[in-house]
């Protein structure tokens, strides 16, 4: 946490010096991967030289509370958990690229063989199916109805390689598929304690075309030490990896840098009292804003670790654009409709996230506020982006 | 949710604990790959800490404004028990130099406080409770699952584990307050009670009932009129579900064992109108149904004892399985027909969800049912 700060903070004075509109060197300098060309074969092996040769960024992955899952347990171990830091590299070549995550743990979890409640450290990276000029970013927790995006995921599984791919429109709709010419390693060496894995997979699948200038991509790391699997879990917003192949669309460019440093961006204090002002409070619960119901919408207490900028703006502007199905709507039961002749009663739509509408097309319940001002939205985003408290969680 | 619902109901008064239920279930499912630990259907001794330890205790369900609340997921060694075998290959010609002894060092199991129950002597007292998955109309299990791996059968109500979607998780443990969703390690995914479907569409009840020694258990659906399990549940409300606190809806009942022996005064002499297992505990269990329960039991009883005739006691002698299960007789066969299923086409009734969830596009049910015509 601290030293995520620490490096915004430099960031920001560097930039105070030489920032400019058109300026992209903060981003480029914290969300872009620069992609190694390589004119080999690109395999799992951890301990490939070539990994030698690529150099890394660390990113940065928070505890994901935006939604809260129903295990006593882990729920109790979410305020103890540290922010995350994991160094990544990527290479590629003319049909493969190959994406290397590697962090610290010093204690790595295996899922046992034969038991109940142990859970297995792992890793995983997303790629939306679709991006560039003029597609918005999917929501960051497996997409959204609107953007469907690529997840690949390895865990450490005792007796058995537990890699899989799946393809997912958000929460619940999770489906495994078959990629050919994709794989996966994970390795832990005992001596540094750091849990290195390589995903291979080719740049053009089925399902989504890497083949451009840049690339969206997101991380998510599973520690099994605090029980985490599923949502229960630690992860970053969307980076970008530059593949120098490939053109950059200039217009996607500006739209995915927009925002960033956040702390040019605007007046956090001001965007916190628009965000009372607007109502923001009676459903999201975020800094010591804490009247809403639990469930009724993201939590936002760390959101803007795990947010971009541009996404946290269409959110406000066009909530249309990215409905998230919330978590299995079967949570909540209305307990004072009528209960159906076997006594079941029927969901609390209260706290469904989106209305079906008679067309069977769906909207966010999230009404649109397009009516703010240009300087509104960017204190709003300014203030969200500093949310990243997880140590507060209840 | 769904537009019928199987019920099961059992009489705990008539349970004897012979564990015949277990055997039965254990044999058709959960004696091999990675369920060896699991028993979908268990008879515990209440009160009692129950299979798995304190399953009572551990969470879920849904609390009285109908939210899901936060359960754990029980410890294979210190909840269910590990499973054990014994040195027989050891001891086999060479008994004089070896013991009998389990494989591993068990410190819980299955009715690890079997018959222990509560009271002092002469007035204690125990009763045995069968537990297999409740079926419920508002499921926590499924609730729990971010997969939305887990659903309840339309055309009866039974619930099962879309395994291809299912991840292993184990929210629905967490979710599940009667710990009756089982992880299975050697696959990483959650099973539970699949309340013998194959079986019950052939017009068989679930091996448990069927093979129960007592005659304890009916099967039917709950808004067959005709059915005895509707007679019991509906008519006469003998039958209680458990737990009603846990605001799942349970779809299976209990006759409460309210016909228990009297308890002893200092003297040794019984008290008349006495019960050795206390309403409050049953209270607990059952639900405050129990009170009328009690009451319509012991007038049927008595009226019977008269040489009148009771409908109740005579449904509760369980006279003939035939009149038990009353499967609809071709419920499952016509809806087959509906769909024009044929021979072993059948079973797509069952397992299109098994195939095909809701997000699954790239799927093809062909891979499954390829129609192999002949000649080709």
């Amino acid at each position: 946490m601290k030293k995520a700060l620490k490096a915004g903070v430099i960031g920001t004075a560097a930039l105070a010096i030489t920032a400019f509109a058109s300026d992209y060197s903060a981003f480029y300098k914290y969300e872009v991967l620069n992609a190694k060309k390589v004119n080999k074969d690109l395999t799992t092996n951890v301990n490939d030289p070539v990994w030698k040769s690529v150099q890394g960024k660390y990113v940065y992955l928070y505890p994901q509370i935006s939604v809260r899952l129903n295990d006593k347990k882990a729920n109790q171990l979410i305020p103890k958990k540290e922010l995350k830091r994991a160094l990544v590299k990527v290479a590629y070549n003319n049909n493969e690229i190959a994406v290397y995550v590697s962090w610290k743990d010093d204690t790595p979890s295996i899922q046992g063989k034969y038991d109940t409640d142990s859970f297995g450290d792992g890793v995983s990276i997303e790629f939306p199916n679709k991006f560039g000029k003029g597609i918005t970013l999917p929501y960051i927790g497996m997409g959204d109805t609107h953007h469907p995006v690529t997840v690949y995921l390895q865990k450490s599984v005792a007796g058995r390689d537990y890699q899989k791919v799946f393809v997912s429109e958000g929460f619940g709709s999770l489906t495994e598929i078959k990629e050919p010419g994709t794989d996966i390693a994970m390795k832990y060496n005992k001596r540094t304690h750091l849990w290195t894995a390589v995903f291979v997979r080719p740049l053009k699948t089925e399902n989504s075309n890497l083949k451009a200038g840049l690339v969206p991509i997101a991380f998510a790391i599973w520690d099994g030490k605090f029980n985490e699997r599923d949502g229960n879990k630690s992860l970053s917003r969307w980076k970008f990896i530059r593949l120098q192949d490939y053109p950059l669309d200039k217009e996607y460019l500006s739209y995915v840098a927009w925002g960033v440093p956040y702390k040019k961006l605007g007046d956090p204090a001001r965007g916190k009292q628009l965000t009372i002002q607007n109502g923001c409070n009676a459903c999201h619960i975020y800094d010591d804003q804490k009247v809403a119901m639990p469930g009724l919408a993201p939590n936002l207490s760390d959101i803007g670790g795990i947010a971009n900028a541009p996404y946290l703006r269409e959110s406000i502007v066009n909530p249309n654009d990215v409905i998230i199905r919330n978590l299995n709507p079967n949570r909540h039961y209305n307990k004072f409709a009528k209960p159906d002749k076997f006594n079941a009663y029927p969901n609390n739509s209260m706290y469904s996230w989106y209305v079906v509408n008679p067309d069977g097309t769906i909207s966010s319940k999230m009404p649109p506020f397009s009516h703010l001002s240009e300087k509104d939205i960017k204190d709003i985003v300014a203030y969200l982006k500093t949310l990243r408290d997880w140590k507060n969680f209840k | 949710m769904s537009k019928r619902q199987l019920a099961m109901v059992m009489d705990l008064n008539k349970c004897i604990g012979c564990q015949t239920c277990t055997v039965a279930c254990k044999t058709q499912w959960t004696n091999r790959n990675g369920r060896e630990y699991m028993y979908w259907n268990n008879v515990e001794t209440q009160p009692g800490a129950g299979y798995p330890r304190n399953w009572m205790e551990a969470g879920g369900g849904f609390d009285e404004n109908g939210n899901l609340k936060d359960g754990i997921i029980p410890d294979m060694v210190l909840d269910y028990g590990v499973p054990w075998d014994y040195n027989h290959d050891e001891l086999f010609g060479n008994a004089d130099e070896n013991i009998l002894s389990p494989d591993q060092d068990p410190v819980w199991g299955p009715n690890w406080d079997e018959d222990v129950g509560e009271g002092d002597w002469p007035n204690s007292y125990y009763f045995y409770l069968p537990r297999i998955c409740n079926h419920c109309s508002n499921p926590g299990c499924l609730a729990a699952c971010p997969r939305e791996a887990i659903f309840k059968r339309e055309q009866d109500g039974i619930v099962l584990v879309d395994l291809d979607r299912c991840q292993g998780y184990r929210y629905c443990i967490a979710g599940c307050p009667y710990k009756k969703i089982y992880f299975n390690p050697k696959i990483s995914k959650s099973e539970k009670c699949i309340f013998c479907f194959p079986r019950i569409e052939r017009g068989l009840p679930p091996a448990c009932a069927h093979q129960c020694v007592g005659r304890i258990r009916w099967v039917g659906f709950l808004d067959d009129e005709e059915s005895q399990v509707y007679k019991l549940v509906h008519k006469y409300k003998v039958a209680l579900p458990l737990r009603p606190d846990f605001g799942t809806q349970p779809n299976v009942y209990y006759v409460p064992p309210v016909l228990s022996p009297p308890t002893f005064d200092e003297e040794g002499k019984p008290i008349e109108g006495s019960q050795r297992i206390p309403m409050e505990f049953l209270e607990k269990l059952f639900g405050p149904g129990v009170h009328h329960a009690a009451k319509v039991l012991k007038e049927e009883m008595e009226k019977r004892k008269r040489g009148e005739e009771s409908e109740l006691m005579d449904i509760l002698i369980s006279y003939s399985h035939k009149d038990m299960f009353r499967l609809d007789e071709n419920y499952y066969q016509k809806l087959a027909e509906q769909q024009g299923l044929k021979g072993t086409e059948f079973f797509k009734l069952v397992d299109y969800r098994y195939v095909q969830g809701p997000h699954t596009p790239k799927v093809e049910v062909k891979a499954y049912f390829e129609d192999v015509k002949e000649g080709e």
